[in-house]
């Protein structure tokens, strides 16, 4: 289709929305899972099939358009999953040798950095995120408020995020890796 | 940059804590807010990391390093030594810590790096060598076959607690082992048993 074709700038914004939808389908499906992918191309082809025939009219945002595709399409994958698992159940996936490799390489260098934090920040990380204690939680476990625990947990991400740079942080940007 | 005022239901949306309709309208919204999606990403690879680092990230390195010169095989010959030497004189009670001798090993032999053979004080850690596809480490420290202490870990060197250390008595033989696990949970690698003694 020509770029003076109204649709055209639709077709690309959907595009914007891979990473997005890419994760809320790992998030659902579970990390591992090869058919993430599909699943993914799927609720973006249908989305742009939609726009075509005219059935997103601008009642709400293009994101919650394909917000309410993308829940649809897994709720119907689950659905027919467990419909399969119920004759022949199956292992969960799990990462490859590859993955299994850089999940460890990772691993290795974000032990370096939190290594290098002062000790109330690990001892953030370590409730907050790691435990996964709720702020609440954390907040009574070191004597702060949960105001003081969100903030720094805030920092102590920053640090990190510093230490690490963009590129340990794949999950956010377009293009996945 | 202005804060949404989403921003703070992030933490609760990765641990699971908002109700479904929340759930589903943060879901919305970062369907539709940038910021907010990026941030929740970013946190997203940063727990995930953190899981699979290990409690090993957050304790400090043994501060005391195990003697460098120990490999695998001086270690694993003192250790057979002192193995023989603590052999139990009664047959020893079965327990469920109990590794049996004739366990079968899939994948690399683990080679454990020390400590053994005979230390002046408490060992600080212990410290094996990777195993490749390792996602997880499970320690077992034993006297008498029964363990006294257990621990996982993603790291190649784990610290003994301070509580652990102080309960080693002076004059017994100790061992451990350390077996190495696929993320999937298959066993890929299991070390000798590795004794060693504090004093005397
Ligand atoms: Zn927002």
């Amino acid at each position: 289709m020509s770029p003076d074709d109204p649709g055209h700038d639709l077709d690309e914004a959907i595009a914007g929305f891979r990473t997005v939808v890419g994760y809320k389908v790992r998030r659902a499906l579970g990390a591992w899972n090869p058919e993430w992918e599909d699943v993914t191309n799927e609720i973006l082809a249908q989305a742009v099939a939609k726009v075509r025939s005219g059935e997103f009219r601008g009642e709400s945002s293009i994101g919650t358009f394909i917000f309410t595709i993308t829940r649809r399409r897994i709720a119907d994958y689950i659905r027919d999953k467990s419909r399969v698992l119920r004759h022949a159940p199956e292992p969960p996936p799990s990462p490859g040798p590859e993955a299994l490799a850089d999940r460890q390489e990772r691993a290795r260098r974000l032990t370096a950095a939190v290594r290098k934090l002062k000790p109330k920040y690990r001892d953030i990380l370590y409730l907050y995120h790691f435990q996964g204690l709720s702020r609440e939680e954390t907040a009574r476990k070191l004597g702060l408020t949960p105001i003081q625990v969100s903030d720094r947990a805030s920092y102590a991400r920053k640090l990190l995020r510093r230490l690490l740079g963009p590129s340990f942080f794949p999950s956010g940007k377009a293009g996945g890796d | 940059m202005a804060k949404c005022v989403f921003e703070d239901r992030i933490g609760a949306y990765l641990k699971g804590e908002l109700p479904p309709e929340e759930e589903a309208r943060f879901e919305e919204h970062y369907f539709n807010c940038p910021a907010c999606f990026r941030e929740t990403a970013e946190r997203s690879d940063l727990e995930e990391a953190l899981r699979s680092a290990g409690e090993a990230a957050f304790r400090a390195r043994p501060q005391v390093r195990l003697r460098p010169g120990w490999v695998y095989a001086a270690a694993a010959a003192v250790a057979a030594a002192a193995v023989i030497l603590s052999l139990p004189s009664s047959p020893p009670k079965p327990s469920p810590f109990q590794f049996p001798a004739d366990e079968i090993v899939r994948g690399p032999e683990l080679a454990v790096v020390g400590p053994a053979g005979t230390l002046a004080a408490p060992p600080e850690g212990l410290e094996w060598r990777p195993v490749a596809g390792a996602a997880v480490y499970r320690l077992a420290l034993t006297f008498e076959g029964e363990a006294i202490w257990t621990a996982e870990t993603a790291d190649q060197t784990i610290a003994l607690p301070a509580e652990v250390r102080s309960r080693l008595v002076e004059g017994r033989t100790y061992v451990w082992r350390v077996r190495a696990y696929a993320a999937e949970g298959r066993r890929i690698g299991v070390s000798e048993p590795t004794a060693f003694r504090v004093g005397r």
